[in-house]
């Protein structure tokens, strides 16, 4: 047979076999991505400790008579693949339904202690895999709290996420640790500290930007909880 | 089936492909480099080549199990344009840069309308590198594929 023929028709078998066997592609791009990203860097790992031990102080400071049992288990997970379009940040892990995995189960990372940081929940699972979303996905919304005074606020993804409905009369400052409190999420994990502080535009709010200590590109390896 | 269309095709495809994922791991945001390309590949292409974009387009760019609703648009407004501009009246050159702005417009609209308010200035950048990205393509595409006698532009 000639070339003319033989080959559009192996590309095709070869197109279904990528498109139904997702790992193949998948790794790919990440492959690409990898390169985009890079390691963690050590001063990133220092970072990250840093601002999940701060998260951990204010924690305990706010609520010293009821420090929560920390219970949850976590599983470690390689991130496959990632959301290849714009506004959704979202990516693929390596374990599922088969390992305990659920929706809604909190995403952490590791600066390579026991401390972590919160990026995102569990959105799909399936049987091997899950797609997680992340706090840089623009529909993202996560409650948390604010410094050692425990101010309640909102964190809304995006591109930049940013820390909303922040009381006016609050007193918190740049740098103060931002920590999860949401139902179902294990509490007072850290998701970043108070970046630059604003008004909201109708003056009823403050508003912040959350400093993070690690890129989304640079994530390889995550601590899914399991239920 | 023409090789040389099909080999250029998968070469652009890929090299769509990495684009895409680089510019949003490095930019947080990215021309639709592949959505483009297999809309530039339609004017090109006859039916069952251009079947064979798309399926290649959706494998490069498939990143969770099973058939996404994003790979499907992917493959759907190409599709749908591909269709549709035969039935354009004007010069293919027109119908290709009318085809590039509605398809991303279309694109946008089907995979999340709100995403148009709040991310109207990234929405604008996106539309601005399709139309370069889609241009040199189709410069391309037409002096080494287009019918002999057919005039580029106008």
């Amino acid at each position: 047979m000639r070339l003319n023929v033989l080959l559009p028709i192996a590309l095709a078998v070869l197109s279904l076999i990528l498109i139904f066997n997702f790992p193949t592609a998948s790794k790919f791009q990440r492959a690409l991505s990898l390169g985009a990203g890079g390691e963690a860097d050590y001063a990133t790992k220092l970072r990250i400790e840093n601002d999940a031990l701060r998260a951990e102080l204010a924690l305990l400071q706010s609520i010293k008579d009821r420090l929560p049992v920390a219970n949850a288990k976590f599983q470690t997970a390689l991130v496959y693949s990632r959301y290849p379009f714009n506004f959704k940040k979202e990516f693929v892990i390596n374990a599922g339904a088969n390992s305990g995995v659920a929706p809604g189960a909190a995403i952490l990372i590791s600066g390579g202690g026991a401390e972590s940081l919160f990026v995102g929940r569990v959105k799909d699972v399936y049987e091997t895999t899950a797609v997680v979303q992340t706090i840089f996905d623009a529909g993202a919304q996560t409650a948390v709290r604010v410094g050692n005074s425990g101010v309640e606020a909102l964190l809304k993804g995006g591109n930049e996420p940013t820390v909303i409905l922040i009381p006016k009369e609050a007193v918190i400052q740049a740098g103060d640790p931002v920590y999860v409190v949401e139902a179902g999420a294990p509490l007072g994990i850290a998701v970043g500290s108070i970046g630059e502080l604003k008004f909201s535009s109708d003056q009823f709010f403050k508003e912040a930007t959350l400093r993070l200590s690690y890129d989304l590109p640079a994530i390889e390896v995550v601590n899914v909880e399991l239920k | 089936m023409r090789s040389k269309l099909i080999f250029t095709g998968c070469l652009v495809l890929v090299l769509g492909t990495a684009l895409q994922v680089l510019s949003l791991g490095w930019l947080g945001w990215s021309a639709d480099f592949v959505l483009i390309a297999l809309l530039a590949f339609g004017p090109r292409a006859r039916f069952k080549e251009f079947i064979l974009f798309l399926l290649i387009g959706a494998a490069v760019l498939s990143w969770r199990p099973g058939v996404s609703y994003e790979i499907l648009l992917v493959a759907g407004v190409p599709l749908f344009f591909f269709a549709v501009e035969k039935i354009f009246p004007w010069h293919v050159w027109i119908n290709f840069i009318i085809s590039l702005i509605l398809g991303t417009v279309v694109f946008y609209l089907l995979l999340g309308q709100q995403m148009i308010f709040l991310e109207w200035a990234v929405l604008l950048k996106v539309l601005f590198l399709n139309l370069l990205w889609g241009s040199a393509l189709f410069i391309f595409l037409g002096r080494k594929f287009a019918p002999r006698g057919e005039r580029m532009f106008v």
